[in-house]
């Protein structure tokens, strides 16, 4: 093969790889563009549907102040060290600003800690509620609930509504942005449960949905 | 800019994500069965050899961007199956880019495993969403449970799923781009 047909293909071969190189070019401007064109479409889209819908906002609070007094409880762990401990006393109020308080009153309690999101707290609280109505409750123990983690970026806030909805008869404490009455408490997870005995001393904590009998078993020691 | 919205165009996002999945899916089964089929799907090849590597580096890109947007500015906590998800999802916003860009389809061969290993944990994590007692024995981790649903659109996208489908979609593209006997055919 001569070195001028050699040149002359490689040249012929160069223009290929550039028209090719030209073509793909050209390809993924127009892939650019129409990208482009879609995101800005899909975007109007979604405003246009979001902006028609109402918000759920609400004018509750649904994070109050609280005042704790009394030392915080341990975390919950495998062997619980909070038991027999003094529990801290709570001053809140509830989410029509009614005052309401955790006191050691010589009453024993069970205190039950709810996070708007927790679809576990979602599934217990129709059941306790279900069996408060068919009067499952013991005389002479007190029973408070803690609304708290409230976040509003998170799926069914807010949690006024969400226990209104489940008609929640429960007196609830709103704790505060920060969850102070959760972390004195020791929570490590939702629903949380605290059993007080009379002298105001933890008897027993549990994380999870508790069945009603184990409910009902523990209150029983109380 | 205002969440819902931005939960919607996600949404729309993935739905079309779905709709590229699906669509190649069913061009693959008609392929099976008929004459047209396997035109319809060579055209689909063609097409993927052309603009699937750029299409797929777009869609990392974009789930690489709405990640970042849930975590930094919507402030969404990330559990720790959406940070496995991301360590599958991040590297291909720059290694797809840098194989769009050489037109190297052999990159398959690394993207592949580590967007099915993505899908495997989006699939898992949608499944923790929707029944919550595979984590665990009923209760919430109070700091950043995987069962939270942050986002829920259309009765079935949430964030995982948004996942799963980018991670889908990147998988499609690169299976309908040539494979290494095909190149050396063209070659």
């Amino acid at each position: 093969m001569s070195t001028a047909v050699q040149r002359k293909r490689s040249s012929n071969s160069k223009r290929a790889r550039t028209r090719a190189r030209q073509e793909r070019a050209k390809k993924s401007q127009r892939f650019f563009i129409g990208g482009t064109v879609l995101l800005v479409a899909l975007f109007g889209v979604a405003i246009a549907v979001t902006s028609s819908g109402n918000d759920s906002e609400t004018d509750i609070a649904q994070t109050r102040s609280v005042s704790i007094t009394g030392d915080a409880l341990p975390s919950l762990t495998e062997e619980d060290r909070a038991i027999g401990v003094q529990i801290p006393e709570v001053e809140g109020s509830s989410f029509e600003a009614e005052p309401l308080s955790i006191e050691r009153n010589g009453i024993p309690k069970a205190i039950i800690f709810l996070a708007h999101w927790c679809p576990h707290c979602q599934n217990e609280v129709p059941v306790v509620q279900a069996w408060l109505e068919d009067g499952g409750m013991p005389a002479g123990i007190e029973l408070v609930s803690v609304a708290t983690s409230t976040d509003r970026a998170q799926v069914n806030y807010p949690p006024s509504e969400w226990l209104d909805r489940e008609g929640w008869s429960v007196p609830t404490i709103v704790d505060d942005a920060r969850s102070s009455v959760a972390t004195a408490y020791g929570v490590d997870g939702y629903p949380f449960f605290v059993f007080v005995d009379a002298e105001g001393n933890v008897h027993h904590r549990e994380s999870g949905e508790l069945p009603i009998e184990r409910i009902e078993s523990i209150l029983a020691e109380l | 800019m205002a969440a819902p919205a931005m939960n919607v165009f996600f949404a729309l996002l993935t739905v079309v994500a779905d709709v590229i999945v699906l669509a190649s899916v069913a061009t693959w089964i008609w392929s099976r069965s008929s004459p047209r089929g396997k035109a319809a799907l060579e055209r689909l090849r063609l097409w993927a050899t052309d603009g699937g590597l750029l299409l797929g580096w777009s869609i990392a890109l974009v789930a690489t961007l709405g990640s970042l947007y849930y975590s930094e500015i919507a402030n969404f906590t990330p559990c720790k199956l959406c940070w496995y998800q991301r360590i599958a999802m991040y590297p291909q916003a720059i290694v797809l880019g840098i194989a769009a860009l050489r037109n190297d389809h052999h990159i398959r061969r690394y993207v592949l495993p580590i967007v099915s290993i993505g899908a495997a944990i989006s699939i898992y994590h949608y499944l923790l969403e929707r029944f919550p007692s595979l984590e665990s024995a009923g209760s919430c981790d109070p700091t950043a449970p995987c069962t939270t649903v942050w986002v829920w659109e259309f009765h079935f996208v949430s964030i995982p799923f948004m996942a799963l489908s980018g991670f889908a979609a990147i998988a499609v593209l690169l299976m309908l781009s040539p494979t290494q006997n095909d190149q050396r055919r063209e070659g």
